[in-house]
């Protein structure tokens, strides 16, 4: 190989615009960024995900450990409440203004709402029941999953401010071979 | 429903509450749990707080 020809590999490698372009004919040109971290990034799809379930928001950004956690503490609220006040907690006829907020649990408020729907209409509860604040609260928390995990993803999308776009690619790694305009030191 | 079994209903709520907060822009779940405690004990500490007020006032209402 000529030195021109080795120059111009390592700088395709450095750049990330250069690397880009370098994709396959018919394939969307993605980033470099996104090819060194190949972690799915669709805020939409994130977001939806966290809705369906706690924490698989999370999960689906390859937050797997984060999505155990929160997703947890989500889940168990929202089934603690479940226990406490049993199925007929989650319910548009007998709590309407607490089931705004439940709508936010995703398929664990309309799972219970196909589990429990009741043949006869229910009679409103006279007070707060525990089960009804547990069950809205744990979903309000999974609104603010959502908005974490599309946030999360908004965030992956962007390039990293450490990105270099002089040759060598990575910042503090030194350059091999031989690069154009470079002065050779005796 | 007393003082006691609202401290006792919204105590278990603060736990959630105090992971979540903690897991808003934070990657390490190591961080989550430690903020996350530290959350817990501050929301436990103010519900406390709290209801020994509410005690307090409905004891010298008599």
């Amino acid at each position: 190989m000529s030195p021109s020809g080795r120059s111009r590999t390592i700088r395709a490698v450095a750049d990330p615009a250069v690397v880009a372009d370098a994709q396959p004919s018919g394939a969307p040109p993605r980033p470099a960024w996104a090819a060194r971290t190949a972690r799915p990034t669709d805020p939409l799809v994130a977001a939806v995900l966290a809705w369906a379930f706690p924490g698989a928001g999370h999960a689906f950004l390859a937050r797997r450990r984060k999505a155990l956690l929160v997703g947890g503490a989500v889940a168990a609220t929202y089934l603690a409440g479940l226990a406490v006040g049993g199925l007929d907690t989650v319910s548009a006829t007998r709590e309407p203004i607490w089931f705004i907020g439940q709508a936010f649990g995703g398929l664990l408020t309309l799972l219970t709402v196909a589990v429990s729907s009741p043949p006869h209409p229910v009679p409103p509860s006279a007070g707060l029941e525990a089960g009804t604040l547990y069950t809205c609260v744990a979903s309000l928390l999974n609104f603010m999953l959502v908005l974490d995990a599309a946030g999360t993803a908004a965030k992956d999308l962007k390039p990293p401010k450490e990105e270099s776009p002089t040759p060598g690619g990575e910042p503090g790694r030194p350059v091999e071979g031989r690069v154009e305009g470079a002065v050779p030191i005796p | 429903m007393s003082v006691l079994e609202g401290l006792a209903t919204l105590l278990p709520l603060s736990a959630a509450v105090g992971i979540v907060l903690a897991a808003m822009k934070r990657e390490d779940p190591g961080e989550i749990l430690r903020v996350g405690a530290k959350n817990l004990a501050l929301l436990a500490g103010g519900l406390v707080g709290l209801a020994a007020v509410l005690q307090g006032l409905i004891w010298l209402a008599g």
